[in-house]
């Protein structure tokens, strides 16, 4: 039962973690800027959502695939495990992180300045107002599911 | 949670942009200040920064990455030599020597700077927003 709840806001919750993820990566290339060598990145984040949850793209643009990727390491220790000391504890899934490591890629078609500074501040801000008002989409839309949750939980009579 | 990350990244490009603008304000500041000798003079200086993909992202896998002041160059290119009898430092011929400060260039350095400055802070003020509306959640 309580899996199931879970379950039914996981979708939201991942986008939500996606989302802030791609706000600390837009963060950094606006933080960079004016940095000597500074490649500006990104993540398709659709089909990333798409590989998080399972799910097939709808129809994410062929030029968006044909990105060079980003080869980025994994640090060692960076997943971790719940410890379950008691067989009643419900099961802890870590969250994966290193999906939107790995599939960031440098942003195309800005040309690159004469240090190599290939950061494009108006577009780099741009995609942050952007990020910022889809994150609180999904906010509104994980908060709709809760509240549909609620609802049920409560009832009518209250 | 890698809101905080945004906020750890945008702190260091705050930073970052601060001490840019203490060498710009060190320049404008020394740009008059004259010495007897070519040695003594003082010489314009440059911040030069470095993305920090290590430290900002401590021990999770994420593709965010402050920025750090990697050095502070010095700009060597030869002092302005002026023919000034009566100054106190004069050398034995005569001259003075005035810092190779461009004032043109340390106030579109100034400019510049403070752009990037802004941009951090804006950054920083919509995550605590979006921080504080995720607070909220359910509720």
């Amino acid at each position: 039962m309580l899996d199931k709840l879970g379950k039914s806001l996981s979708f939201q919750s991942d986008a939500l973690v996606l989302r802030s993820k791609r706000q600390a990566m837009i963060t950094s290339n606006i933080a960079n800027s004016d940095t000597p060598g500074y490649k500006a990145t990104d993540v398709n984040f659709s089909k990333v959502l798409s590989q998080k949850s399972g799910k097939t793209a709808p129809s994410s643009s062929p030029g968006a695939n044909s990105q060079p990727k980003l080869a980025m390491a994994k640090p060692e220790g960076a997943s971790s495990t719940m410890i379950r000391t008691s067989s009643f504890h419900m099961e802890g899934k870590p969250v994966d992180t290193s999906l939107l490591a790995e599939s960031a890629q440098y942003r195309r078609g800005s040309t690159a300045s004469i240090d190599g500074n290939s950061v494009n501040l108006e577009v780099e801000r741009a995609s942050f107002a952007e990020n910022t008002v889809k994150y609180e989409a999904a906010l509104k839309s994980l908060n709709g599911r809760i509240q549909t949750l609620m609802d049920a939980i409560k009832g009518n009579g209250r | 949670m890698s809101l905080f990350n945004s906020f750890k990244v945008a702190g260091s490009g705050m930073y970052s942009q601060t001490q840019r603008l203490n060498t710009v304000a060190s320049n404008i500041a020394n740009a008059e200040t004259v010495a007897n000798s070519e040695d003594t003079v003082y010489q314009a200086r440059k911040v030069v920064f470095e993305a920090q993909l290590k430290r900002a992202m401590g021990n999770q896998a994420s593709a965010s990455a402050g920025v750090a002041v990697k050095e502070v160059t010095v700009n060597d290119s030869p002092a302005k030599k002026v023919y000034d009898p009566s100054s106190p430092l004069a050398d034995n011929n005569g001259y003075v020597y005035l810092p190779n400060v461009n004032i043109a260039e340390e106030i579109v350095d100034m400019i510049s700077s403070s752009r990037s400055y802004q941009a951090s802070a804006e950054v920083m003020n919509t995550s605590k927003q979006l921080m504080l509306k995720t607070l909220n959640l359910g509720g």
